[in-house]
């Protein structure tokens, strides 16, 4: 009988092998694995409630003051504004830290690789490559829909799944589940600041209510799905899942991606009349904080139901 | 592993070179064109037609003779009218079409004004002025390839030419036809030659081309000289309904007209315009060819007289003294004969023979474009250099018959024999050879040399080739002056050519022309007048008639003047629906005769409707008048489907924006449909649509019609890359404001 | 040992990845699938006697003779037009050129600094022989309360004969947007009659 290496550190198990999922883990590295992890829950959850209500704030704010704002100045409110989501995200994870915090440095790198390939591949191919803006609104819903989807959902997420699963997917920090949706959100919180900037310096500028609650949206949205494709990383490194189960959380993330982009445009776009109209951003930003609360919610029951099972079993 | 990703990278980067560089040699433009002259161009008169298209008339060709856009061609093209007097060659523009290259049709480029002409001469020069557009354009960044001017009077028989064209027909490239000089000849009115003769034929498109001499230098300029219809004038015309579609335009194919050419002008005799448009002084009114009388039909036999020769001519194409021999070293001869019943268009050829022997081609077969009868002369001159002594004979045929023939013998000393010569005639405070009508005295003074107290003389007079008087002349005491006689009619000279012959002791010594005009009774000085609501650049009529639209802010009336005087008062007088304008008074200055004088009427605003009458006036008498309307039966505009007026409509004006930037967004589209066309029934189709605007750079738009209170509209609000709204039964009520700010703000596809 | 379980713990990775991967390529041409069919819709309109096609959401233009169907895309930058025009064949040598200049002689007049670019004679376009002629104007709304820039345009005729008749089919849009419009050519080229 040859000896089990832990899945974890990839060193020979010293001692009792630990079976879970079909692999081998040592003690220390099973310990950590099935560890409580709420306080990472929390800095997603607690993350998505402090941004929702600073949008609140700037949303009110902006529409109360109506700050006369023009030029560089406007531009400069505009990136700091897109930027929020992440700092948010980013201090209240580096803030709590629970017993073994993942390195900081590794989130940060993962957090700007999703920016870089949002930047690099993601923007050039949905938008240079397939235009895929300027035709799909016009050709009506089931366009719309399958362009939001197959284009643009199945891009994102592909390059969020890529700057996790190249990168720190392989390392022993990765050492749990709950590492793949740290991970995953911190790509997609990237590839969400860049389209969130791109889109403040592209329109020079925004309207402070209307672009901070996008920006927010935005965020939100991609965070979750991000996270979401994260979940299924995990839990890949970890359990001996099929070969399709990483192909289809990757397809379902980006079906639902591409669903959001759609839906959050059916429900803020208002009827036209002598009065105007066109737009009313909240239903925006309701649905951004009811998916992220939905997504992560659902993930920490999973992952919590899979830590009790594995602990029940060990 | 790290080494084949290399390899592979290096791989990819050639092959990304390779493609770049595969790609820019595809994408490159074909190379240069092979040689066609770029500096030939074809001149296209055109109309300009509804909705500004542009409708050729005829075509001809030229040559651009610097870079900044002077064109060389000749007057048929550039102004017909002038050769033949009819209304069909009145037109808008001028197009030069510039080479397209090899195989390809010339390419409609600019607008050319004509900036000198001499009628006579048939020449014209053009300036490039504007882009097609209407546009100016700026001469010094034309930079077009120009063709060097040659030497015309350096040319000698049997050089090579190359004489380039378009030939006119609508989609040919420029042609080009080879040909050796075959002779010269001499004219009225040209001193030096007058003439390019070739063996090369061409045709009516050709008109204007260049001929180039061995040196691609241009020497000539095809050109066919007076015409005696309209058909005569050497042009490509547009005029048939060549592909039936019903309309005579640019899609028709154009008929080459007035024959094949075999002359060319010599580009010399272009120098004096070229200077003064490098000097850019207006073209000097030359007159007009006159309108010369078609061929009339009863032949009669024709026949020429009177063949006498002159050492030179005067600056009335008179002779200046007549001749039986020259001297030794003689550098011209010129014979002068008279002609009678010589028909437009016949074929006729002085032929020379030297010492007995024929001599070819020394003046072209030439179709006779002159009146019936008078007097007509051609001239022999070599360059630079006598005559050769011997005997030269002239016989001058016509339609392949001789008509007569006169014989000169050059050599020897100069002869010391008594000589008149230098007739110049004057009269009515004229002198010249045109004197004016109605005049009673005639007196015509000439030069004298080498006179002896005994030497006799003596006068006579003709008119109309028959003789009415004659005289002895008193004796001259000094050897050489000037003296002069006179003629008198007590019931003033009636018009027509009068001749008068000095003789010495029965020799013919000096002669000369006259011609008198006719006595215009005062009626008769202005033609009838033309109205018409513009004036082209030539100074033509255009649209006219006796009926005009209501709504004109000008009117021009044009008459033809023959007899006028330089200094007489003349004046006019509107009179509008009865109602008279003030008597406006000038004083003559535009000369004896012409064509198209015009009187312009014109308001701030617009002429009122009504009956318009104009009076002419000379020396306060009433000459001519005419009268046209102006509103009266003007066709009523078309009606437009009713649309509400402020009272009735809302007017809606606004801004699109992005609905999170709030900016302004630029194209996009504020649609109201037809009433009772619902989004669902819009198909994309212009005619269900009732009003639409699109936004500016900022996001403004305002709807050009007003919506009808009491009806309900559909709205669609749409942008490239926002996804559209739209919202059926907009209802317009009593009570909605008007004008009315709408702000729509669209939202983003993704 | 630990080789062998790091090898089939990477080899399912990377099965996997093959995977995505082939899924997301799979996604992508799926996704240009729908651009295509998108941006290839067209709408049919009776114009001349013929059934004529052009891109669906360009708005249809009422046109006179000899033109049959005008088309504009009326959303976005590019102002692509579409026209399609119905002519005898000029009874001349080369009835083309003498097109090509009829065209230019309309159009240079009104159509601010209009000129021909490139002439092809043997080019094809839906797999129909035509006469291409390639050429550039300015675009200005004349419309002064208007605060629009000029466009540079590019354009190009497809002369294409069918019997003793020419069509012409001429594409226009912002010169930067012209390689984008040119798919609205193929449907409209289809439509004619041989």
């Amino acid at each position: 009988m040859s000896q089990a290496i832990c899945c974890v550190c990839e060193k020979p198990i010293e001692g009792q092998t630990i079976q879970m999922g079909g692999r081998s883990y040592c003690a220390a590295c099973h310990a950590r694995v099935t560890a409580d992890r709420r306080g990472t829950w929390w800095a997603s959850l607690v993350g998505a409630g402090v941004l929702v209500l600073f949008v609140l704030l700037v949303a009110l704010v902006a529409g109360a003051a109506k700050p006369y704002l023009e030029g560089a100045a406007l531009l400069a409110v505009g990136i700091i504004l897109a930027l929020v989501p992440a700092v948010i995200w980013l201090a209240i994870f580096y803030a709590q830290d629970v017993r073994e915090p993942e390195p900081k440095r590794l989130v940060l790198g993962v957090f700007v690789l999703g920016a870089l390939l949002a930047q690099a591949v993601g923007r050039p191919v949905t938008e240079d490559l397939f235009r895929v803006s300027q035709w799909m609104a016009a050709a009506g819903p089931l366009y719309h829909i399958l362009a939001a989807i197959l284009i643009i959902g199945f891009t994102e997420m592909f390059l969020v799944y890529a700057a996790v699963r190249y990168t720190v997917y392989g390392s022993p920090e990765f050492d749990e589940r709950v590492d793949g949706v740290i991970y995953g959100t911190a790509a997609a919180l990237g590839y969400a600041t860049v389209l969130n900037v791109g889109f403040v310096v592209q329109a020079g500028g925004v309207d402070l209510a209307a672009g901070v609650i996008r920006i927010a949206v935005t965020a939100l949205a991609l965070a979750s799905f991000g996270g979401l494709v994260g979940y299924f990383l995990g839990r890949c490194k970890f359990e001996d899942e099929p070969l399709w189960w990483m192909p289809a959380g990757l397809a379902l993330a980006a079906v639902l991606d591409g669903l959001f982009i759609y839906v959050r445009g059916e429900i803020t776009t208002t009827a036209v009349g002598l009065a105007g109209g066109g737009y009313n951003p909240w239903p925006g930003l309701i649905l951004g904080a009811v998916v992220a609360g939905v997504t992560f919610g659902v993930l920490f029951y999973l992952l919590s139901r899979l830590r009790r099972r594995i602990a029940a079993a060990a | 592993m790290r080494t084949r990703g290399y390899l592979f990278g290096g791989v990819l980067l050639v092959g990304m070179l390779l493609f770049s560089v595969w790609w820019q040699a595809h994408a490159a433009p074909l190379a240069a064109s092979a040689p066609v002259d770029p500096s030939v161009v074809q001149i296209i008169a055109a109309d300009e037609g509804r909705g500004g298209r542009l409708i050729p008339k005829w075509s001809g060709s030229g040559v651009l003779i610097s870079a900044d856009g002077l064109i060389l061609t000749n007057c048929q093209v550039a102004m017909p009218r002038l050769i033949w007097d009819d209304p069909a060659f009145d037109y808008d523009l001028l197009i030069v079409a510039l080479a397209g290259g090899p195989k390809k049709p010339p390419e409609p480029a600019y607008l050319a004004e004509v900036v000198q002409y001499d009628a006579g001469l048939d020449l014209a020069l053009l300036r490039i002025a504007q882009t097609l557009d209407g546009s100016s354009v700026d001469a010094q960044k034309l930079k077009l390839p120009a063709l060097p001017l040659g030497d015309s009077d350096a040319l000698a028989a049997g050089d090579a030419l190359d004489i380039f064209g378009y030939d006119g027909a609508a989609g040919k490239p420029l042609s080009s036809a080879a040909g050796a000089v075959t002779g010269f000849s001499t004219g009225r009115g040209v001193k030096g030659r007058a003439w390019i003769r070739t063996d090369a034929q061409v045709e009516g498109g050709f008109s204007g081309g260049p001929a180039l001499n061995e040196d691609g230098e241009v020497v000539g300029v095809v050109a066919a000289g007076a015409a005696s219809n309209a058909d005569e004038v050497v042009l490509c015309r547009y005029k048939e309904d060549t592909n039936g579609d019903g309309v005579v335009d640019q899609n028709d194919a154009c008929a080459a007209t007035g024959g094949t050419i075999g002359t060319l002008r010599p580009v010399n005799l272009a120098q004096p315009l070229i200077k003064a448009a490098a000097s850019a002084v207006a073209p000097e009114p030359t007159p007009a060819p006159q309108p010369k009388p078609t061929r009339q039909a009863p032949a009669v036999k024709a026949s020429v007289g009177r063949l006498i020769f002159a050492p030179e001519i005067d600056e009335y194409d008179q002779p200046v003294t007549v001749v039986e021999s020259l001297p030794s070293g003689a550098e011209a001869i010129y014979l002068f004969f008279d002609y009678e019943n010589f028909e437009d268009g016949a074929t006729w050829q002085p032929l020379l023979s030297f010492d007995g022997k024929p001599q070819k081609n020394v003046w072209p077969a030439a179709r006779w474009d002159g009146a019936a009868r008078g007097t007509a002369w051609i001239s022999l001159s070599l360059e630079d250099e006598p005559l050769d002594d011997g005997t030269y004979e002239f016989t001058i045929t016509y339609e392949g018959a001789q008509l007569g023939s006169a014989t000169i013998e050059v050599g020897g000393p100069p002869e010391k024999g008594p000589t008149f010569g230098h007739i110049v005639f004057s009269a009515g405070g004229q002198e010249g050879y045109l004197l004016p009508g109605g005049i009673t005295e005639i007196e015509a003074s000439f030069e004298y040399a080498n006179m002896t107290r005994n030497t006799k003389w003596s006068y006579v007079g003709y008119y109309q080739g028959k003789e009415f008087g004659r005289g002895e002349g008193s004796p001259i005491t000094r050897a050489s002056g000037s003296n002069a006689v006179s003629m008198t009619s007590k019931e003033g000279f009636e018009p027509g050519v009068y001749r008068l012959e000095l003789y010495i002791e029965d020799r013919l010594a000096a002669t000369a022309d006259c011609l008198v005009g006719e006595k215009k009774g005062a009626s008769e000085i202005f033609g009838p007048i033309t109205f018409a609501e513009d004036v082209d650049r030539q100074g033509n009529p255009v649209r006219p008639g006796t009926t005009f639209k209501s709504g004109l802010s000008e009117l021009y009336a044009f008459f033809d003047y023959d007899g006028m005087q330089d200094g007489w008062e003349w004046g006019w007088q509107w009179t509008i629906n009865g109602e008279a304008l003030r008597l406006q008074k000038r004083t003559w200055e535009d000369g004896a005769s012409g064509q198209n004088e015009r009187i312009r009427i014109y308001s701030d605003d617009v002429l009122p409707d009504g009956e318009y009458q104009l009076d002419l006036y000379v020396k306060g008498e009433k000459v001519q008048s005419g009268s046209c309307t102006v509103g009266g039966k003007a066709p009523k505009p078309t009606p437009t489907p009713k649309r509400p007026t402020k009272k009735e409509g809302v007017e809606i004006y606004g801004r699109i924006v992005d609905a999170d930037t709030g900016r302004g967004i630029a194209g996009a589209y504020f649609v109201v449909l037809q009433p009772g066309i619902t989004v669902a029934d819009f198909e994309g189709d212009e005619s269900q649509v009732y009003t639409m605007a699109e936004t500016d750079r900022q996001g403004n738009f305002s709807l050009p019609d007003l919506l009808a209170r009491g009806e309900s509209y559909s709205i669609i609000v749409a942008a490239q890359g926002y996804r559209p709204i739209s919202e059926d039964d907009v209802y317009m009520d009593e009570d909605t404001e008007s004008p009315l700010e709408i702000t729509v703000r669209l939202n983003r596809a993704r | 040992m630990i080789a062998e379980i790091r090898a089939r713990a990477q080899q399912h990775d990377r099965l996997v990845d093959w995977l995505v991967v082939a899924m997301i390529v799979i996604a992508l041409l799926a996704g240009w699938g729908v651009k295509a069919a998108a941006e290839g819709r067209t709408v049919a309109a009776e114009a001349g006697g013929l059934q004529l096609r052009y891109p669906a959401g360009w708005l249809k233009v009422n046109a006179e003779p000899p033109v049959l169907l005008r088309a504009e895309e009326w959303l976005g930058p590019a102002r692509s037009v579409i026209t399609v025009q119905r002519r005898p064949l000029p009874a001349v040598e080369n009835p083309l050129a003498a097109v090509q200049q009829a065209l230019t002689l309309e159009r240079a007049r009104t159509w601010t600094a209009y000129r021909t670019l490139e002439t092809d004679e043997n080019a094809a376009i839906a797999g129909r022989p035509a006469q291409r002629i390639a050429f550039g104007y300015v675009e200005a709304n004349p419309n002064p309360f208007l605060q629009t820039m000029p466009v540079v345009m590019y354009g190009e005729d497809y002369l294409i004969r069918a019997g003793d008749a020419v069509y012409i089919v001429t594409l226009t849009a912002a010169e930067d947007y012209y390689d984008r419009a040119k798919g609205a050519l193929g449907p409209v080229v289809r439509s004619l009659p041989r």
